[in-house]
C-alpha cells in the first residue's frame, strides 16, 4: 500500500511534467482583444516629470502624455512638426534692436490646447525653459546641452501668442533639433500656478552666473524649484497632464501606469499629413513593471502583455517555436539604433599608440562572439554612424580577427614576449609592462560572456584582456571619472551625430582622450555646416580618422528582438525600445462595431 | 510580565542605536562619493563634468547633508584640520588625506591644490591660437593633477608638464601660476612633518552633523532619498513592506498552523510507516530549493503550456483598488498562493522537525507516564501536558524566523513579480542604493529584536515555571 502511495505522487508528477498538447491541432483563440496594450516594462516607474524623469522607461510614457515642438516620424524617421504648424527654418536676424544674429520663428497649431481648454502658447514654451534653466531644478542632463546652444532669448508676440521666436547667436546644426525637439512643451497654468516663473527673465538664466546668483536670492525661484521637484507633485495625477493623446488615470506603484486616451483630443482634428507623429491608437496603455525575464515571458506566454522588448536572444529563438507565443506574437528583431563598442583609454601609457589598439582590434573575433552570444542578432560596423544614415562611411572595411596581423602591428609598435610568459611587453618609461588590459563589462551575462570570449581570443595575440564585470553604478561612476582601460559599452544613435561631445579634445565628454587638432578643426567645421551635402563628406572624413585611431572599437549593431501581440499592427521603430505603444492599431478582425 | 516587556522594549533603544551607528558607519566606509551616486541616478551625473566646481554638484551635497561633519567628535592626528569635510568632493578630500599623511603639512597641502586650481584657470584662459594641441593636453592634465597620490606618477606627469609648457613656448603664459605651482609642488615632495601626524587632538563638531541629523531624520520619519529615483526612502520602503508582511504572516501562520499539527502526529506515531513517510518528505521538501520549485510552479499554473493555469503574474499589476473588498481579496488570494506555498513549505519541513523532536522528548517524560497511569485519555495527555513542552524548539526557531521572512522574499518576490521588501532589497543592493539597503537593514534588526522578544515571552505562556522579571529566592 505504502509503495503504491508513492508510485501514485510518482506518475502524477510524470504525467503533469509530460503533457503538452500537439501544437497541431491547437487552434489560436486570443485571450486578449480589447483595443488596449499592455506594455512590459524592466523597471520600475519613479517619476513622470519630464523634466526630472531620468530612465527611458519614464520617457517612454511621458511621451504620450505631453507632445514636442517637432518630433521624427514614427516611420520614416524625418524630422517633422508636432506642436507646431511647420518645421521652422533659421533666418538672419533683421529686426534692429533684437537679440542675436539669427531667428527661428514658430507658430503652434491653433488647434493645439491643454486639457483645460486653454490654447497652448508660447508663453508655455517660455515657462518650459525657465523652469529647465533654473539651476536649483534637478535637470543639468538636459541644462548642459540645451545651455550649450547659441539661444539669447525667446519672444512671444504679444498680438498672438501661438506665435513666438528663438533668438540665437550662431547657427550650428544641433540648435534646431535641440530647441525644438528635446523637450515636450508643459503646461504653466499646471505646473506653476502661482506664475512665480513669470517674472524671471529669460536671458538672465542663460547665463549661468547671473542665473547662479539669482537661485541664491531669488525667493520665487526656490520656492518653484521646491514644489516643482517634491516627490508628491511629480506623482501628482492632476498635474502630470499635458497636450499629449493620453491622461493618466491610475498610477500605482511598482504596479502599473494607465493612461487613458482623451475622447476629444485636439490632435485628432489635425492633418497627419502634416503631422503624422500625432496619432494615437489605442483606447488604453497599461504600463506594467516585470523586472525578471523569466515572469516576463511567461506573462507574454500566457497573453497578459501585449508587447515586450529586449528579449534576451536564446529565448526569442524558443519563442519562435513555441506553439502558443510563436502563434500569437509577432516576434521581430529590428536593426535599432545602438552601436556596441569598446572604448580605449589612450591617455594609458600602453594604450596611447595607435598600433596598438589596431593589434586589439584585430586580434579579437567580433564576428563569432555575434554568431555565438547574440546568436547573429546584429550586423557589423567600423563606425560610430548608423549603415543606413546618409553619411555613413561605406569605405571603411570591417575588421576581421587576424591574429598574424594584430602580432604584426605589435611588433611594430615594439611589443613582444621577451619574457616568454606568452604575453608581449615594452619598456615603458623604464619598467617592464606587460600589455595586460582591464576590460570593464557591464553586469549582463551576454557582456560578461562577450568579454570572456574576447579574452581567450586576444591570448592568440599575446595581449592580455582582465575582464571585469562591474555593477552598474561603479561601471558608469569608473567611466566617468576616466578611470578605465578598455570598456565595452553600447551607445544611442542619434538621427544628427552631433562629434563634439564625444570626439572634440576641448569636450570633458571625451573620454578616452582621442583627437588633435585636426581632428578638433574637423568637428568644429561640421557643427557650423549646414549644407548636408558638404557635410556628410565632412562626416566621413571624421568617421575615417576615428577608424585610423581605434580609440573607439566599433563592434556592431544589435539587432532589437521585440514581440507584438497579433492583433495589432504596429511600425517598428529603431529607437529604444523599437516600438510606440500609441501607433498599435488594432487590426479590423479584433475590433468592435 | 507588562515591566519586563517594558525593560526589554527599553532595551531596544540602546540596542538600536548601536545598529544605527554601525549601518551609519557602513555607509560612510562604501567606497562612492554619495552625490556622484545620487547624480548617476537621477541621470545628471554625465551632465556634471566639472564637479570641482559644479553648482549641481553643491546643491545635491547640501540636500543629502553631507557637507556637514560626519559624527559628534573626531580624534584626528593634529596634522588635520578639522574643517576637512568642507572640501567639495569625496575625491578630494581622500587626495587631501593621503597627502597629510604624507607631509604633515595642511597648509601645504591646500596651497598646493589651490595653486593647481589656479594653472588650470590660467590655462584656459589661455587663447587656442598659442597651440590648441598642447594646450589641451595641459589643461587635461592640470585637472587630473588634484587626484595624484602617488610620488613616482606625480613627479612623472610634473616632468612631463614641464616639457610640454618648455616645447609649447608656453612659460610666459603660464607665468607666474606655474612658478609657483612648481614651488609648492617642490615643497610637497620634500617635506615630511612626522611629529604632527603623531600628536592626537579633539575636535567636537556639535549637533549639526551628519550621523545627528540621519538618526532625528530616521525618528521624525524622514529617512532621505533613494541613490536611485531620489524618492523619499521612507515612502518606497512603506509601499513595499505592505506586500511583505502579509505574504509572510500567512506564510508563517501557515507554516506554523500545519508544523503544530504535523510534528505532534509524527510524535505520536513514533516509528510507525507514518511517521517515516512523512518524515522521509519532509526532509525531501527541505532539500529543495524555494527558488527552483517557484520556477517550475510559475512554468505549470503561470502559462498555458500544460493546461492548468490558474496563476497570472500580471493580477497584482492589474488589482482594482475600487473593487468591492471580496473581489480585491479573491485576486490578492488568487496570487498569493503559489509564492505563500514557496515561502511555506522550508519552514513547514523544519518547524514540524523541531516539533515532531520536541514532542517526542516530552512523552518520554515520567509525568507523561504518571498522566497514563491516572487513565487520562491520549488526546488529554498529549495536548494538555506534553504539548506545552514540545513547543520550546519550535518557539526557539520563531526568533530566528522574523528577521528571515526578509531574506527569504527576495528570490520568490522578483520570480512572482511582487513588489515586496525582498524585490526592493536586492533591486537596492544591486544598485547600490545605500540609504534604501541601511534602512532595510535597521528593519531587519528590529525584527531580530522583535522576534526574540515574542520568543521569551512565548517560552512563559508554554512553561509556567519560567518566571519572567522575577529572581529565583
Amino acid at each position: 500500500m505504502k509503495h503504491l502511495n508513492i508510485s501514485l505522487v510518482l506518475a502524477f508528477l510524470l504525467v503533469l511534467v509530460s503533457c503538452k498538447p500537439d501544437p497541431a491541432v491547437e487552434k489560436i483563440n486570443y485571450n486578449r482583444t480589447e483595443n488596449s496594450v499592455a506594455v512590459r516594462l524592466e523597471a520600475d516607474v519613479a517619476n513622470l516629470n519630464p523634466l526630472l524623469a531620468s530612465s527611458r522607461y519614464e520617457s517612454q510614457i511621458f511621451s504620450d502624455l505631453y507632445t514636442y515642438l517637432c518630433s521624427y516620424d514614427f516611420t520614416s524617421n524625418d524630422f517633422v512638426p508636432e506642436l507646431l504648424k511647420a518645421v521652422p527654418t533659421i533666418e538672419e536676424n533683421s529686426e534692429a534692436g533684437l537679440p542675436g544674429n539669427y531667428t527661428i520663428q514658430c507658430e503652434i497649431l491653433d488647434e493645439a490646447i491643454w486639457p483645460n481648454g486653454s490654447p497652448v502658447t508660447g508663453n508655455d514654451l517660455l515657462f518650459t525653459i525657465k523652469a529647465l534653466m533654473n539651476p536649483l531644478v534637478e535637470a543639468a542632463r538636459y541644462r548642459a546641452p540645451f545651455g550649450s546652444t547659441p539661444l539669447v532669448d525667446i519672444i512671444v508676440d504679444e498680438t498672438n501668442p501661438k506665435v513666438f521666436t528663438f533668438y540665437i547667436e550662431d547657427k550650428t546644426i544641433q540648435d534646431l533639433e535641440v530647441l525644438t525637439n528635446m523637450l515636450p512643451v508643459l503646461p504653466a497654468y499646471l505646473l506653476d500656478p502661482e506664475g512665480r516663473m513669470e517674472n524671471i527673465e529669460l536671458s538672465d538664466l542663460l547665463d549661468p552666473d547671473k542665473a547662479d546668483n539669482l537661485a541664491a536670492s531669488n525667493e520665487d525661484m526656490q520656492a518653484f524649484a521646491q514644489t516643482f521637484m517634491d516627490p508628491e507633485f511629480s506623482k501628482d495625477i492632476a498635474s502630470l497632464s499635458g497636450s499629449g493623446p493620453y491622461e493618466i488615470v491610475d498610477w500605482v506603484t511598482a504596479q502599473r501606469v494607465t493612461l487613458q486616451r482623451k475622447s476629444d483630443w485636439w490632435g485628432d482634428k489635425v492633418s497627419k499629413e502634416t503631422h503624422p507623429t500625432l496619432i494615437a491608437y489605442p483606447e488604453e496603455i497599461v504600463f506594467i513593471p516585470i523586472a525578471d525575464p523569466t515572469a516576463a515571458l511567461t506573462a507574454l506566454k500566457s497573453e497578459e502583455i501585449d508587447v515586450m522588448s529586449r528579449v534576451d536572444p536564446g529565448a526569442f529563438e524558443a519563442l519562435k517555436e513555441d506553439s502558443i507565443a510563436g502563434q500569437r506574437y509577432q516576434l521581430e528583431a529590428v536593426s535599432s539604433s545602438v552601436v556596441y563598442m569598446m572604448s580605449v583609454n589612450t591617455n594609458v601609457p600602453k594604450l596611447a599608440d595607435p598600433l596598438v589598439r589596431n593589434a586589439i582590434a584585430h586580434a579579437i573575433n567580433i564576428d563569432e562572439v555575434l554568431e555565438s552570444i547574440y546568436l547573429g542578432y546584429g550586423e557589423r560596423t567600423a563606425s560610430p554612424v548608423h549603415p543606413t544614415q546618409d553619411y555613413y562611411n561605406g569605405d571603411l572595411s570591417i575588421i576581421r580577427q587576424n591574429v598574424e596581423k594584430a602580432k604584426a602591428l605589435l611588433t611594430e609598435a615594439g611589443w613582444e614576449d621577451s619574457n616568454n610568459n606568452g604575453i608581449v611587453d615594452k619598456e615603458i618609461e623604464g619598467e617592464l609592462v606587460d600589455l595586460s588590459i582591464e576590460l570593464i563589462v557591464s553586469p549582463a551575462e551576454t557582456a560578461k560572456n562577450a568579454g570572456l570570449l574576447y579574452q581567450d581570443q586576444a591570448r592568440q595575440a599575446g595581449i592580455n584582456l582582465e575582464v571585469n564585470s562591474l555593477d552598474t553604478r561603479t561601471y558608469l561612476s569608473r567611466w566617468r571619472a576616466k578611470d578605465f582601460e578598455m570598456i565595452s559599452a553600447g551607445s544611442t544613435i542619434t538621427p544628427i551625430w552631433i562629434p563634439l561631445q564625444k570626439w572634440h579634445t576641448g569636450s570633458g565628454d571625451n573620454r578616452t582622450g582621442f583627437g588633435n587638432a585636426e581632428t578638433d578643426a574637423l568637428i568644429d567645421e561640421i557643427i557650423v555646416t549646414l549644407d548636408e551635402e558638404k557635410r556628410n563628406e565632412l562626416y566621413k572624413k571624421l568617421q575615417k580618422d576615428i577608424y585610423d585611431q581605434q580609440a573607439w572599437i566599433y563592434l556592431f549593431n544589435p539587432r532589437t528582438t521585440v514581440a507584438i501581440h497579433n492583433r495589432f499592427d504596429a511600425p517598428l521603430l529603431r529607437d529604444f525600445p523599437c516600438y510606440a505603444a500609441r501607433t498599435f492599431k488594432l487590426q479590423e478582425d479584433f475590433q468592435v462595431n | 510580565m507588562a515591566s519586563y516587556i517594558i525593560k526589554r522594549l527599553l532595551l531596544f533603544i540602546p540596542t538600536l542605536l548601536v545598529i544605527s551607528l554601525v549601518a551609519f558607519g557602513l555607509s560612510k566606509l562604501a567606497p562612492d562619493d554619495p552625490v556622484i551616486q545620487y547624480l548617476v541616478g537621477s541621470g545628471n551625473a554625465d551632465a556634471n563634468e566639472s564637479p570641482l566646481r559644479d553648482r549641481t554638484y553643491i546643491e545635491v551635497r547640501r540636500k543629502l547633508g553631507v557637507d556637514k561633519p560626519v559624527f559628534y567628535f573626531a580624534v584626528r592626528p593634529k596634522a588635520y584640520p578639522d574643517t576637512l569635510y568642507r572640501l567639495l568632493t569625496q575625491q578630494e578630500q581622500l587626495a587631501a588625506k593621503k597627502w597629510i599623511a604624507m607631509t604633515g603639512d595642511w597648509s601645504l597641502v591646500n596651497q598646493y591644490q589651490d595653486r593647481i586650481q589656479l594653472s588650470y584657470e590660467k590655462s584656459v584662459s589661455i587663447p587656442d591660437s598659442l597651440g590648441v594641441e598642447s594646450l589641451t593636453r595641459i589643461r587635461r592634465r592640470l585637472r587630473d593633477l588634484a587626484y595624484v597620490t602617488d610620488t613616482s606618477v606625480l613627479r612623472k606627469r610634473m616632468e612631463l608638464h614641464k616639457v610640454e609648457i618648455a616645447v609649447a613656448n608656453l612659460e610666459t603664459a603660464m607665468n607666474p601660476e606655474q612658478d609657483l605651482l612648481l614651488e609648492t609642488y617642490e615643497s610637497l615632495m620634500t617635506t615630511r612633518n612626522k611629529k604632527a601626524l603623531l600628536r592626537p587632538k579633539f575636535v567636537w563638531y556639535g549637533w549639526d552633523n551628519q550621523y545627528h541629523n540621519w538618526i532625528s531624520g530616521l525618528l521624525s520619519g524622514d529617512f532621505g532619498y533613494s541613490f536611485r529615483d531620489g524618492l523619499p526612502v521612507g515612502d518606497k520602503v512603506k509601499h513595499a513592506l505592505s506586500w511583505t508582511f502579509w505574504l509572510n504572516a500567512l506564510a508563517l501562520l501557515i507554516a506554523y498552523g500545519l508544523s503544530v499539527f504535523l510534528g505532534v502526529l509524527m510524535a505520536r506515531n513514533k516509528g510507525k510507516g507514518l511517521d517515516r513517510g512523512l518524515s522521509l518528505g519532509l526532509f525531501i521538501l527541505y532539500s529543495l530549493p524555494s527558488f527552483w520549485i517557484a520556477t517550475l510552479l510559475l512554468i505549470f499554473f503561470g502559462t498555458p503550456d500544460y493546461h492548468i493555469q490558474f496563476f497570472s503574474i500580471t493580477e497584482l499589476s492589474r488589482l482594482d483598488y475600487n473593487a468591492p473588498f471580496w473581489s480585491r481579496f479573491g485576486t490578492v488570494a488568487r496570487h498569493m498562493v503559489l509564492p505563500v506555498f514557496c515561502l511555506t513549505y522550508v519552514p513547514i519541513a523544519a518547524i514540524s522537525l523541531q516539533m515532531r523532536g520536541g514532542m517526542v522528548e516530552a512523552l518520554r517524560q515520567d509525568y507523561i507516564r504518571t498522566a497514563y497511569a491516572k487513565g487520562l485519555p491520549k488526546s488529554r495527555v498529549i495536548w494538555k501536558h506534553a504539548f506545552r513542552n514540545g513547543l520550546f524548539p519550535i518557539i526557539t526557531i520563531l526568533g530566528a524566523l522574523f528577521p528571515a521572512t526578509i531574506a527569504g522574499s527576495v528570490v520568490i518576490e522578483k520570480i512572482f513579480n511582487i513588489p515586496g521588501m525582498g524585490r526592493l532589497m536586492i533591486e537596492s543592493i544591486s544598485e547600490k542604493d545605500w540609504p534604501v539597503v541601511y534602512i532595510i537593514m535597521l528593519l531587519s534588526a528590529l525584527l531580530t529584536m522583535a522576534g526574540i522578544l515574542i520568543s521569551d515571552l512565548l517560552y512563559a505562556v508554554a512553561d509556567p515555571r519560567v518566571r519572567l522579571n522575577k529572581k529565583e529566592s
